[in-house]
């Protein structure tokens, strides 16, 4: 195990029993098999991790797993260096967490419901006013958690993760219910505490906000890691082969004269796809001297969504059943 | 640990369910003083004229009464005791509320009172934990998940027999201020403040325990209706069937010692045995064995309880 890691896992594996009318023991079905996961901080001593996964590949039950909320059958687990769950009263006070939305007690109000919490910690009362303050609920919090809308609630989540000033930060899908204008507070939010030294491991299946916000990003599914790495390193092996994108006015015209000059071309949705080594000024050079104007030449870079998609094959395919217990 | 038992207590003193079952007993005691205050006075003149008015309304043929002398003659019956005429005292009923011989009746009444709002409480506030989530909101602060059963456990605990206490003594203090201005302080006074105070103490002892094992039984279930479900089953159920099926293991069961700690002792007769049938068919639960018996079922289902949430999963 790498003692720099905040977050790291080997060969996690967890089955839950499903009962079926056809036997009363039920069967296991696996929601880890394997899952290696691994969050190191950068230089700056923090960083921000992206969990991603479609539904049902075990990023949930991942999570449960770190904060020992769920054993696993398998596998090795360690916290801030602390081996879980054995090590947890050990790590769990610098650790914040927010897992499948934010719990609270909905009679009681939102400063109160932090109190609650605080006083489990033997946090101050200030603290309490200053992680309200960061999620911009300060003029709210007196009200109750009842009244508040999905998107107070998850700022409120957030700041319950929050209050302890924890070093590792561990969130699953923070973003939910948020307005884009909250979405992207939450962003800022979370690249400020990886710039701040905090380390955040974020679960999503928010491709844009993982590319976003993070600097690392790990993908897994049905239960397993498919990669890992920096999110340019990640981008970058799955980009697969370089293509460029042309548009001219007549895409028959341009595929021949192309072709006389030996690149190969092909018409794909109104516009000319070149794949392989081919230099674009070339290109530029060969349409233009016949008279083809190009509207359009581009190098087209792999997105997360891409490779994310890639790597995981069609989310269509995931077991839904099983989603509620990942 | 203090601080978790505090935080809970907190929690549960906020609950609405908790709020609305205190606003219940008190409108339980205050009904109670009302109901009770107006059908004790002192007019005993006035009780003892209606108890002779109905002596005398009953006529009761001669050749009966007669019948009744012989037969009493035959058996040396002495003169004071025959009573083959109605007589006042048959039919008298002192309309005073009298301390002496009620005050053990209301402490246990609001002992009673004390003991349902434990349970329901118990159940009520763990099981809507699991519901909202915030009791795996609290392992995500605490992840020693004994400590946080036995905090939780502690408070329902703690909550329960002071709210028990807090009734024994509100009844008794009722029935001291009724028989105070319109009933009678006559009587041993002391001795029947002793007791109420002793089966308030108990009650608050079974209070505690009762905490603890329905509040167990609620981290097991991890539902309130599942608990409810399981603990009205056992009371109505299996209590039943087994008092009728296995007479003697009625000793063993929950209600019977739990009114046995309360009162000191209860005599239990079998379903079915004849009465009188003998002192060899008759159980008696002492309060130092229920009391004993309770405490160990309370550390049983308190362990089972800390084994289940060790082991299973928290989704």
């Amino acid at each position: 195990m790498t003692s720099a890691a905040v977050v790291e896992t080997r060969g996690l594996r967890k089955s839950y029993r499903h009962r079926s009318r056809s036997s009363l023991r039920g069967h296991l079905r696996p929601a880890l098999d394997g899952l290696d996961l691994l969050v190191e901080p950068t230089a700056g001593g923090g960083t921000v991790h992206g969990f991603l996964g479609p539904n049902g590949s075990g990023k949930t039950t991942t999570l449960r797993v770190l904060l020992g909320l769920v054993h696993r059958d398998a596998g090795e687990v360690r916290l801030l260096g602390h081996p879980v769950p054995a090590g947890l009263p050990a790590a769990a006070p610098a650790v914040g967490a927010l897992i499948e939305g934010p719990q609270f007690f909905p009679q009681f109000s939102g400063y109160r419901n932090l109190r609650l919490l605080a006083d489990v910690a033997g946090l101050p009362g200030q603290r309490i006013t200053e992680v309200l303050e960061q999620v911009e609920l300060r003029d709210r919090a007196k009200e109750r958690v009842k009244g508040y809308s999905l998107g107070m609630r998850q700022r409120l989540g957030i700041a319950a993760a929050l209050l302890k000033a924890p070093r590792l930060l561990i969130l699953d899908e923070p973003t939910n219910g948020l307005d884009p204008a909250g979405m992207r507070e939450v962003r800022q939010l979370l690249r400020r505490l990886g710039d701040s030294g905090v380390s955040v491991l974020l679960s999503s299946h928010l491709l844009a906000e993982v590319a976003q916000v993070c600097d690392a990003v790990t993908i897994v599914a049905h239960g397993r890691t498919v990669t890992a790495g920096a999110v340019q390193d990640v981008l970058a092996r799955g980009a697969g082969e370089r293509r460029l994108i042309v548009r001219v006015p007549d895409l028959t015209a341009g595929a021949r004269a192309l072709d006389e000059a030996g690149i190969t071309a092909e018409v794909e949705a109104e516009r000319l796809v070149l794949r392989g080594d081919v230099p674009a000024a070339a290109v530029n050079r060969v349409l233009g001297e016949r008279g083809l104007w190009l509207s359009e030449l581009r190098e087209e870079t792999a997105l997360l969504e891409d490779v994310f998609l890639a790597l995981t094959g069609d989310p269509a395919t995931d077991d839904p059943a099983a989603e509620g217990q990942t | 640990m203090i601080r978790l038992v505090r935080v809970e207590l907190q929690r549960l003193a906020a609950r609405r369910l908790v709020k609305l079952l205190l606003v219940l007993l008190l409108v339980a005691l205050v009904s109670t003083a009302a109901v009770q205050g107006w059908q004790s006075n002192r007019d005993v003149a006035g009780a003892r004229a209606k108890a002779e008015q109905a002596a005398a309304g009953i006529s009761i043929p001669p050749d009966a009464i007669a019948q009744c002398e012989t037969e009493a003659k035959a058996q040396h019956v002495p003169p004071e005791a025959l009573r083959c005429r109605p007589v006042a005292a048959d039919f008298y009923h002192d309309p005073r509320l009298v301390y002496a011989t009620n005050a053990p009746l209301f402490a246990n009444g609001g002992v009673g009172l004390g003991l349902a709002f434990t349970g329901i409480v118990a159940i009520g506030v763990i099981g809507a934990e699991w519901a909202a989530g915030t009791f795996a909101a609290l392992l995500l602060w605490e992840p020693r998940r004994r400590r946080v059963l036995v905090a939780k456990l502690a408070a329902v605990s703690l909550t329960g027999a002071a709210v028990t206490a807090a009734m024994a003594a509100a009844f008794t203090a009722v029935a001291a201020a009724i028989a105070a201005t319109r009933g009678s302080m006559a009587g041993r006074i002391g001795a029947a403040t002793h007791i109420a105070v002793l089966h308030g103490a108990r009650g608050v002892l079974v209070a505690a325990l009762l905490a603890i094992v329905v509040g167990s039984l609620a981290v097991v279930v991890r539902s309130t209706a599942g608990a409810l479900g399981v603990v009205a089953i056992y009371a109505i159920v299996v209590e039943n069937v087994v008092r009728a099926w296995r007479p003697h293991w009625t000793r063993w069961q929950l209600g019977p010692n739990l009114i046995a700690l309360i009162s000191g002792r209860l005599d239990l007769e079998p379903v079915g045995s004849a009465p009188g049938s003998g002192p060899q068919q008759l159980f008696r639960l002492s309060g130092g064995r229920a009391g004993m018996y309770l405490v160990a079922l309370a550390i049983v289902a308190a362990g089972c309880a800390a084994v289940f949430l060790q082991r299973r999963d928290v989704t």
